[in-house]
């Protein structure tokens, strides 16, 4: 037997609904089939939107990634595996706090919150926040488990690790970085004074023994690492990576995200999103393409909108879609109070009730 | 017949938008990464060792 629940809604909300089902096509087939048809056609535009990634990645990083991983690999062999970071299992578990660096992290002064507070667990940050974050007083003198963390192709990355700061708490600092990361980036990571740990980033090894991810598994394996390194799911940026990271190796729980909005600020215009991605400014914004391609959502949870693109809405999908297949592991908090990550097994709070709790 | 022709305008329409949308997609330039798929729902999010 079927399950069944009924809702409340305004006759003038139903009657809208009404019409768009009849005007679908479905006037005479049952509800369940309409709206069926309706998430279907979501998660094949989820699905279509992520092979076009997915193809502009490979064109873009494949043959860097075999090129980086080939260059790093004296330097895997020899080098950590970031297996060594998780805590034996008796150990206690604790609270992580994930940094990126989206716009709410200035505009809820959450940095400042976070150096003020007594919070005593992790400190996983994305490479990019990194200098920010130890410019706000976020230092591993006050919190001694800091981890940062990159994944990134491009050779800009290693402007990231260059600001002075870096290198005066490099070496209290644990680094956790993409075997496909360029040569460049090691380097300046190594120099700051951060002690480097490896990791895998999937996207293939679905395709079995032939895939980059097999062979470059079999090939990292040294007398340091026989069994191997970690690999982990990357959701298509450093932010879901350093989430990951938090919980799968650092086996921190819960794990409250902060910068991580995965959207653009309601205040950003079009034009400036525009302009960033280099895109002709020439599509009508009530178009049902320009909403499809850049949608304005409302995040109940925040009470509040943000705006997206379609990079935004890929790494927003996975990110999404992941929390909730996580829960078994960890408790994620989005304490962001912004951005696009709500929904399904997504708890939101303020940063500061965030700290209160877990402090 | 005429319903046909109704049929293939309606599909036609519909592809030319969503190949627009699939450029604008394809437009706006390439992620950091990959999503990872698996049909082994665990090994999607991490492997310990590989």
């Amino acid at each position: 037997m079927i399950e069944k629940k009924s809702i409340d809604i305004s006759l003038e909300i139903f009657k809208k609904l009404d019409k768009i089902k009849r005007d679908s096509g479905f006037a005479e087939k049952k509800w369940d089939e309409w709206l069926d048809d309706i998430f279907d056609e979501q998660y094949d535009e989820k699905k279509t939107m992520e092979k076009i990634f997915e193809k502009s990645a490979y064109e873009k990083y494949y043959d860097d990634w075999i090129h980086n991983f080939a260059l790093n690999l004296e330097n895997i062999w020899n080098g950590k595996s970031a297996k060594e970071l998780t805590p034996n299992v008796e150990e206690k578990q604790i609270p992580g706090i994930v940094i990126g660096r989206g716009p709410s992290i200035v505009k809820y002064s959450h940095l400042e919150q976070l150096a003020n507070s007594n919070f005593d667990g992790a400190i996983i940050c994305v490479d990019s926040a990194l200098r920010n974050v130890l410019r706000s007083g976020i230092t591993p003198d006050k919190f001694k488990n800091f981890f940062v963390i990159t994944i990134d192709t491009q050779i800009s990355v290693k402007e990231m690790y260059s600001d002075p700061i870096i290198k005066q708490f490099g070496n209290k600092i644990k680094c956790l970085l993409s075997t496909t990361v360029p040569l460049s980036t090691y380097d300046i990571v190594k120099d700051s004074g951060m002690k480097i740990y490896w990791l895998h980033t999937l996207f293939d090894y679905n395709k079995g023994q032939s895939s980059f991810n097999y062979i470059s598994g079999k090939m990292s394996r040294s007398k340091h690492h026989i069994n191997g390194i970690p690999g982990i799911q990357t959701g298509g940026n450093v932010g879901t990576s350093a989430w990951v990271t938090s919980w799968s190796i650092l086996k921190c729980n819960p794990v409250g995200l902060i910068g991580i909005d995965l959207g653009y600020d309601i205040n950003t215009s079009w034009k400036e999103i525009f302009d960033y991605h280099n895109l002709p400014y020439d599509l009508k914004e009530d178009s049902e393409i320009f909403e499809k391609a850049f949608p304005t959502i409302f995040n109940p949870d925040f009470n509040c909108h943000c705006r997206l693109d379609p990079k935004f809405q890929f790494y927003s999908n996975a990110l999404k879609e992941f929390i909730p297949k996580a829960a078994k592991y960890v408790k994620t908090i989005n304490a962001t109070e912004g951005g696009s990550i709500f929904g399904k097994g997504i708890e939101c709070m303020k940063f500061s009730e965030f700290l209160k709790k877990f402090s | 017949m005429i319903k046909g022709n109704f049929k293939i305008k309606k599909i036609d329409a519909k592809d030319d938008e969503q190949k627009k949308l699939e450029e604008i997609i394809a437009k706006s330039g390439a992620g950091s990464h990959m999503v990872f798929r698996s049909d082994n729902e665990d090994d999607e999010l991490f492997m310990e060792e590989l």
